[in-house]
């Protein structure tokens, strides 16, 4: 018979209990500056869906963020975290954003980062593909959803209530929080202003608060690891440093047109691998598309609101359709106007700064692919940043 | 409550089992109080409904008149076998065991959700054994009804097995183990229970969620369609066998622990060397099964009739009989249909091969023809897997 000895699970408990007690204040003495530093352009999931990275990035007092999505990860010589660092900007920036980011990821965040955004100046960049008709859904959300916050979400006494239950309710809608027990539970007793399941509910939260211990603990220990991995920023500090605007927009039509073979300012690697070969399928690929209807309108809603919650100070940034490539898949310019419109009236009727960039969607290298503004979508977006944090104090 | 599907489901089971591993511990019986838990774990799988924390009165009154059903049956049918022996009559008390699961599989397409629980099948294939045994004479002995039902519901494995042995079980049920005997029993549990978080919270989850959601056809690009199904085949075989054998880990490991030693259901299913041994080492409860109660049975009453005389035509017919029935019991879809006489063929064509192969030496028994038959055996494993999970049609 084998011996029979449990020392072994006795050590694994042991070590799994000093795990969980060691002093969160020791952890977070072990993330260096120059990790912190490194996070801001590593483009890490781990800092959108955790709490600690960003709270330290938030301590500077110059920090304006920017929220966004797979435009962000597109560096190039304009790119505005290059942009600021070439210029010697007074502000710096860090940034939160890739594929599936939309409005409600980003509110989790929002209302996450309470307190170190009021005051803040934070730059939103709202992207059209957003819009469909369906809005976020489970595919693009789930990769991107942050246990973490939507815990702590629960117990956020400071937020208004009514933000928090409305928060609550959309997120609701997606089967990675209705799967979760005690989230769910939670959520729904809250949102019935503790009516329904009054013990259940009570149970929930106290097996919740323990979970988002444990939650906090894991976002230390995973940011151990960030900040490791500096990205190859493409910076070239040439092409902005010391020049006009107009010298500088002419140094990126300079940048891109070597670096496109086609009509539609899309960048030739791009373009080879992935558009020409379905070159005959993707003609009225998008004929029934339109972005004037979608539950994300609420959504962005829901962040405006959240921005006001807590303080900050937002720029709205409206990104338009690649023009050229939307009459191919014959989105067409009706439809396109439509949705500026649209957005238009949203963001002004909210209130906050905001930039259309809508006249430039026929300009070339404006994007880099389909969708994705680059090269002179970013110096016109360095320009507002410029703007916004000069002027609009 | 479905069983091992969260943290919560550990937790009330180890709170649970406390008592018992003392007990075992200083070597008593914890018969009784094993019985007590059963009860109360029932309750929380079948009875509570989790959406909204209140009675499931469908499933509850659903295994109620199931259990009572079968009981009946099992101790009819033992009663009559003591005196009696006629064929119609056993017959007739398999088809009435089997008839509510066939009636659970074919009402939903009627659009009739009359009655259904989860585990309704695994309970089913140990009240048919029952019958089987007792008509083999195997059942000499009074079937105490308490006991029985514990056979039928023991809970660590009523909702996905494995599916044990009257026998064996009832052998673990009469005796106490000693002091040593339950400190190995622990020791192996544990292990088990540890092994199966590995497999299926670790393995299965992170080739689920990281992995199989972008699959087949979700992959942004970076595979084509034929790679995109190619990469599906092989890693939702994976991921089925670590989530499944993960479950079977819990299920035997929390049996250890109330001194049952439940059979074991996987070993090293993909080291396989052809179809047949894959079949031994793949979810074996269920295909000993299978083996022991259709194909077995099959072919020793077709000899006995002597309706068809070549032992091969027999012998083939019966596994077509088999994985018919095993692929129609996983749901009367096509792709399940179609997965069981893949099987069949491939387990004939072995068959045919064998044979062949036995008269003309050609393929030779040593380390390089044992690795190719390896990688062969899971190919043709992979596919059936890929036929399985409905990707393909």
């Amino acid at each position: 018979m084998k011996k029979v000895t449990f020392v072994p699970l006795f050590v694994a408990v042991a070590l799994f209990l000093v795990f969980l007690f060691f002093p969160n204040k020791w952890l977070e003495k072990m993330i260096s500056d120059e990790q912190v530093d490194a996070a801001k352009t590593e483009m890490n999931p781990l800092v959108y869906q955790g709490k600690y990275m960003q709270s330290r990035m938030l301590q500077q007092d110059n920090m304006m963020p920017i929220l966004g999505s797979s435009e962000l990860v597109r560096f190039d010589p304009f790119h505005p975290y290059n942009y600021a660092k070439a210029t010697d900007a007074p502000y710096d920036t860090y940034l939160v954003g890739r594929g599936g980011m939309q409005s409600l990821v980003h509110f989790l965040n929002i209302v996450e980062q309470k307190k170190n955004l009021k005051d803040k100046k934070v730059v939103f960049i709202v992207s059209p593909q957003w819009f469909v008709k369906e809005g976020l859904d489970e595919f693009h959300f789930s990769p991107n959803y942050s246990m973490l916050q939507s815990y702590d979400l629960a117990f956020n006494k400071e937020i208004d209530s009514e933000i928090k239950k409305r928060g609550m309710k959309r997120l609701l809608t997606f089967d990675t929080v209705k799967r979760d027990t005690v989230l769910r539970t939670m959520y729904e007793y809250e949102l019935s202003n503790h009516k329904k399941y009054p013990i259940v509910g009570k149970i929930a939260m106290a097996v919740g608060s323990m979970t988002r211990s444990i939650q906090h603990k894991k976002d230390l220990y995973y940011s151990l690891f960030i900040g490791h991995n500096p990205r190859n920023l493409k910076a070239d500090d040439t092409l902005v440093k010391g020049l006009t605007f107009e010298q500088q927009l002419a140094n990126a039509e300079e940048f891109g047109k070597p670096r496109v073979n086609n009509e539609y300012s899309i960048k030739t690697s791009y373009y080879d691998k992935k558009v020409k070969p379905n070159l005959q399928e993707l003609k009225g690929y998008k004929k029934d598309e339109e972005y004037t209807n979608s539950p994300e309108y609420a959504d962005l809603k829901l962040v405006m609101d959240a921005f006001k919650d807590v303080g900050a100070k937002p720029m709205f940034v409206s990104i338009p359709m690649n023009g050229k490539w939307y009459d191919y898949a014959e989105f067409d310019k009706e439809r396109r106007d439509d949705y500026y419109a649209k957005m238009n009236k949203f963001l002004r009727e909210s209130g906050y700064a905001y930039v259309d960039m809508s006249q430039h969607e026929n300009e070339n290298y404006m994007f880099t692919d389909t969708l994705h503004i680059g090269w002179k979508g970013w110096v016109y977006m360095d320009h507002a940043m410029d703007d916004f944090w000069n002027h609009n104090r | 409550m479905i069983p091992y599907s969260d943290f919560l489901f550990f937790l009330i089971t180890a709170i649970a089992l406390l008592p018992t591993i003392i007990l075992g511990f200083l070597g008593k019986s914890s018969r009784k109080y094993n019985l007590f838990i059963t009860v109360v774990m029932l309750a929380l799988i079948f009875g509570l409904d989790m959406g909204n924390y209140t009675i499931n009165w469908k499933a509850t009154i659903s295994i109620l008149l199931f259990t009572l059903f079968q009981v009946l049956l099992i101790k009819g049918y033992h009663s009559y076998r003591k005196n009696k022996n006629h064929t119609a009559v056993f017959v007739i008390g398999v088809l009435l065991a089997i008839l509510p699961l066939v009636l659970v599989k074919v009402l939903p397409f009627f659009n009739l959700h009359i009655f259904g629980f989860l585990g309704i099948s695994y309970i089913t294939f140990r009240a048919v054994q029952m019958i089987m045994e007792t008509r083999d004479g195997m059942m000499k002995k009074d079937i105490p009804i308490t006991e029985l039902v514990y056979f039928l519901l023991f809970f660590p494995t009523v909702s996905s097995g494995p599916i044990d042995r009257w026998k064996r079980f009832d052998r673990d049920f009469k005796k106490v183990p000693t002091k040593e005997e339950y400190r190995e029993l622990v020791y192996k549990g544990i292990n088990k229970i540890f092994l199966g978080f590995l497999y299926k919270f670790i393995l299965a989850f992170l080739l689920y969620n990281k992995i199989l959601v972008f699959l087949p056809d979700r992959t942004y690009g970076v595979l084509d369609s034929f790679g995109g199904h190619l990469a599906y085949m092989y890693v939702y075989s994976l991921y089925l066998f670590f989530d499944f054998a993960g479950y079977s880990c819990f299920a035997i490991g929390v049996s250890y622990l109330m001194g049952i030693r439940t059979p074991k259901n996987f070993n090293l299913p993909f080291i396989s060397r052809n179809i047949k041994e894959f079949w031994e080492r793949w979810h074996m409860s269920l295909s000993f099964w299978f083996r022991d109660y259709v194909y077995m049975r099959f072919v020793f009453w077709m000899m006995k009739n002597r309706w068809i005389k070549n032992r091969y035509t027999v012998s083939y017919i019966g596994y077509f009989l088999l994985f018919l029935l095993m692929g129609a019991w996983h749901g009367l879809e096509l792709h399940y249909i179609v997965y069981g006489l893949y099987q069949a063929l491939l387990i004939i064509c072995f068959d045919v091969f064998e044979r062949w192969n036995k008269k003309k030496k050609f393929w030779k028994n040593n380390k390089w023809t044992h690795a190719i038959s390896v990688f062969i055996t899971f190919n043709f494993v992979c596919f059936g897997f890929y036929i399985f999970s409905g990707a393909l049609f």
